[in-house]
């Protein structure tokens, strides 16, 4: 038997992040009124890395002991999902509707989002097509705080906003037409 | 700026931005933001009937399938002659 060494894809700027308004179907997002609405919000380039989007936690507990049994086994409990908090740049001075705020604004506070990830395409020169595999996350936002990201000289005004799950995360899709 | 509630291309409704659901040229419906309780409302259909889960014909079928024990015939009186 012949051993595999699988290609790894390259993740470095092979991230991209929309942030739709709406999905009627998440099972079959459409590539026109969903992820391309006039709405949509390509967010890649305004985001900053902070880790994968959702970590889903299972807790480990341990099965009740029987009378007759001399060993315990784990059972899974009950999972939690938590939302990577969402850091991304603005600008202070400029107004609500200036592109530099299109994320600030369709990230407002009370939205229902959902975040469309697509991995391993360029985020910058790939556009969003049909079959292609994408990760949704159906979120509520959060308060939108005004702070700093980086340290001394390299410090920039962002925004750092909590999320919380409101359905189990949808992975690899296909985006259809 | 405050959300306002609005109708997206696809047909449901939720709360958005107002800078961008203006620049989206989407419809802002008179309609509140928030419950009664002050919580945000969620996204519904059209008349604000909640969005049900989609479910698959053939997956509740088969469920339902499973559920009889199958198609066979309940009595000797239905089986077919």
């Amino acid at each position: 038997m012949s051993v595999l060494f699988p290609e790894a894809t390259k993740a470095q700027g092979n991230i991209s992040v929309t942030v739709v308004a709406s999905i009627d179907d998440t099972s079959a997002p459409s590539l026109a009124t969903d992820v391309n609405a006039t709405s949509s919000v390509n967010v890649s380039c305004f985001l900053y890395d902070n880790g994968s989007v959702v970590n889903a936690t299972t807790n480990k507990v341990t099965a009740n002991a029987r009378l007759c049994t001399t060993e315990q086994f784990q059972q899974f409990g009950n999972t939690t999902y938590e939302v990577s908090d969402l850091i991304y740049v603005y600008d202070p001075q400029a107004s609500g509707s200036a592109d530099e705020n299109q994320a600030k604004d369709l990230l407002d506070e009370g939205s229902d989002v959902y975040i469309v990830e697509r991995n391993g395409l360029d985020a910058r020169t790939s556009a969003y097509a049909a079959a292609q595999l994408v990760n949704i996350y159906h979120v509520r936002l959060g308060k939108q705080n005004r702070t700093r990201q980086g340290d001394a000289e390299a410090a920039e005004f962002s925004i750092t906003q909590s999320a919380i799950l409101l359905e189990p995360p949808v992975y690899d899709v296909a985006i259809a037409t | 700026m405050a959300l306002v509630r609005v109708r997206f291309e696809n047909g449901l409704e939720g709360n958005l931005n107002e800078h961008v659901a203006k620049a989206a040229g989407l419809e802002v419906l008179d309609e509140p933001t928030t419950n009664g309780d002050g919580t945000w409302r969620p996204q519904t259909r059209r008349n604000s009937r909640r969005r049900k889960p989609k479910t698959s014909v053939s997956a509740e079928a088969a469920k339902k399938k499973s559920n009889d024990g199958g198609d066979q015939p309940a009595s000797a009186e239905e089986a077919p002659e």
